[in-house]
């Protein structure tokens, strides 16, 4: 196949999914709009806290290659995302 | 429980807590003016004071923060410290008989909805501001600032901006007079906390274009280990249990957590004139055990979110797999918080959902859910899908036709 009809089934593509896209989006919006079920205290905004200490630790594993632009199951900017293993002591 | 010691002798078992003794408030029963002795004492939310109705003496509660240092000493915090009026639970009662120190009948207050009567027969206000075992008592109260006009206001121009696509059912009920002030239970918590993060992290090398739709990312991985010990001052925990699940189905409840935080250290020490005629209360359910585990998830987000500036390098970003946080202290305050709340209870089949609006009684950050009606909705959003469509699909027809 050549370049140009690449292109243009690529254009086409974006034609047809125009629509569609655009429905999701509105009912997307109006319901966070509406819900806002993403609303929650964000202690990480708003608590005072102070870091008194911090260590750091870190080992190079391996060489990587990947198709995707972020690393897989990244999570570093959602905080209030809890990992797989979570565990909590008292002393 | 019980232990047995050397002797043989059965010890009672040591309090998992050290309990931080609240200042003592009024006396329950019948709260006098400390100046002319008349019961009859109401709240200013303007200036913050009480004022007697007879004599017009005004006066001001104690700062809790101040009186039980509460700001001081996070790092130094060992083990778990619970004030007065935050200890375990242990009379699940709602019902309480006063004893009134006017005429010497008894009184009955339902803690649930109030913590103040009115006397039947010598018609003294009667009042509970001491610790009571069913948790209705706490140690501190923030009280009301913004005023019920405000808080109509606030909620009247949140649903202005959402009219379009409301429930017909609440667009036709919509009251704004009807907002309630609800005292709502509260823990807030200072944490001496070390949390230790593991994960793995991505720096990109280079990029290599394999063809016109396709890249690759060649990354180097490391292995990221982060410890943080950490100090928070006055966290805010929900320790009413049918609010403290924000995921709940039933009720939007994340609406309410979304109005924190409130300016804490302004808590004043309780008195329930503060609740007036025109607020209601709720009771505190949950004990510091219960309320542990939300309290560590919030930690672990502080830290997580501390974390972030020294991973900034790992352009590919952190998958963060384990948190582990050790609490090495903490100190726990029971409170009530203002909150002006609007209720609709949206019906669909079988299931009820109950939608809030909600406004900090002290700041006036106002968050709400208001109901969708779910069919206009759905004609907006794809009858503009379809009129789109109209239009895009036979141009991409034409475009597969010229580019074959």
């Amino acid at each position: 196949m050549s370049d140009s009809s690449e292109g243009s089934s690529g254009i086409a593509l974006a034609l047809f999914a125009a629509g569609p896209a655009t429905g999701i989006f509105i009912a997307a919006w109006i319901r966070s709009k509406y819900r806002n079920r993403r609303a929650r205290y964000m202690p990480e905004r708003v608590v005072k806290h102070t870091i008194t200490a911090m260590v750091q630790d870190d080992t190079f594993l391996r060489k990587v290659v990947s198709r995707s632009r972020s690393m897989s199951g990244r999570n570093d900017q959602a905080p209030a995302q809890r990992a797989q293993f979570t565990r909590t002591t008292k002393e | 429980m019980t232990t047995e010691d050397p002797q043989g002798q059965f010890l009672p078992e040591p309090p998992e807590y050290v309990e931080l003794a609240t200042p003592k408030g009024a006396a329950d029963g019948v709260v006098r003016c400390p100046k002319c002795g008349a019961s009859e004492v109401n709240y200013d939310p303007a200036t913050g004071e009480f004022r007697c109705a007879y004599c017009r003496y005004a006066w001001k509660e104690i700062s809790l923060d101040e009186a039980m240092k509460l700001s001081e000493g996070i790092g130094d915090l060992r083990g778990t410290t619970v004030s007065s009026a935050a200890v375990d639970i242990i009379d699940d009662s709602a019902l309480v008989t006063v004893t009134c120190t006017g005429c010497g009948s008894e009184v009955v207050i339902d803690t649930d909805h109030n913590l103040r009567a009115r006397c039947h027969w010598c018609k003294h206000e009667l009042s509970l501001n001491n610790r009571i075992p069913n948790g209705a008592v706490p140690d501190g109260i923030l009280p009301f600032i913004v005023t019920k006009e405000q808080a109509m206001a606030y909620i009247n121009d949140f649903v202005n901006e959402r009219k379009t696509f409301a429930h017909p059912g609440f667009a036709s009920t919509f009251v704004p007079e009807n907002v309630m002030g609800v005292y709502m239970p509260y823990m807030t918590v200072d944490g001496n906390v070390d949390v230790r993060l593991d994960g793995e992290g991505e720096v990109l090398r280079r990029t290599v274009r394999v063809n016109d739709n396709q890249t690759e990312y060649h990354a180097d991985r490391f292995a990221v280990m982060r410890h943080l010990s950490m100090e928070i001052d006055d966290l805010i925990v929900e320790t009413s249990s049918d609010r403290a699940n924000i995921h709940s189905t039933a009720s939007t409840n994340n609406i309410i957590n979304a109005v924190l935080p409130f300016d804490v250290k302004s808590m004043v020490r309780f008195n329930s004139n503060f609740l007036g005629s025109e607020y209601t209360s709720e009771r505190r359910d949950m004990d510091v055990d219960a309320a542990e585990s939300y309290a560590a998830n919030h930690f672990m987000t502080l830290a997580r979110a501390g974390a972030q500036s020294s991973v900034s390098g790992y352009d590919r970003g952190v998958a963060w797999t384990s948190e582990q946080a050790n609490v090495k202290g903490s100190r726990w305050t029971a409170v009530l918080l203002p909150v002006w709340l609007y209720g609709f209870v949206e019906t669909r089949g079988r299931r009820q959902i109950t939608h809030y609006i909600a406004v900090n009684g002290r700041s006036g950050t106002t968050m709400g859910s208001v109901p969708i009606n779910r069919t206009k909705a759905a004609w907006v959003a794809w009858g503009t899908a379809a009129a789109i469509s109209a239009v895009t699909w036979p141009l991409a027809i034409v475009a597969l036709a010229t580019g074959s």
